[in-house]
């Protein structure tokens, strides 16, 4: 059994944690756009309508993520995977920029090997 | 020793950039998955998203093979109501004749999107209705054993792609286990989705590990018993 998480590792786990605020309002914004004829939502409003009854079942669902610094997310996708009993876990690495993305990409790979990362 | 690793690939078009962007951006995913061990990428199906790039997932796939050597990829998964069985069996034997040993094909059952995406899709409703059926009709073209006397996949008949069933419940669970699949559990990746609290997502992360894992070992039991 495959078992799917998000992840975003990084250096820095302040760093992390942004891009995850940042991946999460864009996806948020992406999930009530209506098309063209939708408000401008800025920032405060996303982070707004992630606290209500409605936004929360978003904010938790994405909370499922491994987030922080390459032993954070080693140690978070290693649970998981005990927890599910999977075989294979299938990320989903959500960094905005692609430059950090791959990083996120190598981080994870190391540290999941054992690697001093 | 860590649980061995793979990569899902949303493909996504970020604010102010292009499809073509996005389509640079994961085949440098690949190319640094595969020089840092991960398994697999694999490439979801979404239609009518101005956010994602991936809606003919075995284009897509075409594509990075061609930009990789060794890493496995494949779909996770492809929305088998949204299409004929002949011709994703079609379009994955071609993957697998041109590509060898390296692709994977991942079904799900949702066909997604809304009421006029799905007609734009030429389907409707009922199409997941027979998703059991579909997914064996698309495993006998595979595998060169049709079940559709006189209608066989070229390329595709005996390539025996691996098949795997996309899910996040437990009826997804017990397909895969019903038809002797192996399953991916994505509960934790659903985008759009009114999940209502993580422990209620990690219960049932835990309900189907736990079900999954009983047949496997059952399987296992059996299997061990008939001498395999």
């Amino acid at each position: 059994m495959i078992a799917g998480a998000n992840v975003i590792a990084a250096e820095d786990g302040d760093d992390a944690r942004e891009q995850f605020a940042t991946i999460r309002r864009r996806r948020v914004r992406g999930m009530i756009s209506r098309g063209p004829s939708t408000p401008d939502y800025t920032d405060e409003d996303i982070d707004y309508f992630l606290t209500t009854l409605e936004g929360r079942g978003i904010a938790d669902m994405m909370r499922y993520s491994a987030v922080g610094t390459p032993t954070e997310v080693a140690d978070f996708l290693d649970d998981f995977a005990a927890s599910a009993r999977a075989d294979e876990l299938i990320v989903a690495h959500q960094s905005p920029a692609i430059t950090d993305r791959l990083r996120s990409v190598e981080l994870t790979a190391d540290s999941m090997a054992g690697a001093d990362v | 020793m860590s649980v061995p690793l793979s990569i899902l690939d949303l493909a996504p078009i970020a604010p102010g950039q292009t499809a073509r962007d996005s389509f640079a951006a994961s085949v440098a995913l690949a190319q640094t998955a595969e020089k840092h061990g991960y398994q697999r990428v694999w490439y979801a199906e979404h239609h009518n998203m101005a956010t994602i790039a991936s809606s003919a997932t075995s284009v897509l796939v075409g594509y990075i093979a061609a930009h990789t050597s060794t890493i496995r990829l494949g779909s996770g998964g492809v929305m088998l109501p949204n299409h004929a069985p002949l011709a994703i069996a079609e379009q994955f034997g071609t993957l697998e004749t041109l590509y060898p040993g390296r692709i994977d094909l991942g079904l799900g059952r949702a066909p997604g999107s809304d009421q006029i995406t799905m007609r734009a899709m030429r389907r409707d409703q009922a199409s997941s209705d027979t998703f059991p059926q579909d997914v064996l009709e698309l495993q006998g073209y595979l595998t060169g054993e049709s079940r559709i006397p006189g209608v066989q996949a070229v390329p595709g008949a005996g390539t025996n792609v691996p098949l795997y069933i996309l899910g996040s419940s437990m009826f997804g669970a017990r397909l895969a286990a019903a038809l002797g699949l192996p399953y991916a559990f994505a509960v934790a990746l659903r985008a759009g989705c009114a999940a209502r609290g993580g422990s209620r997502v990690s219960r049932r992360v835990h309900a189907v590990g736990a079900a999954v894992g009983s047949v496997r070992d059952r399987r296992r039991e059996r299997d061990r018993r008939r001498g395999r």
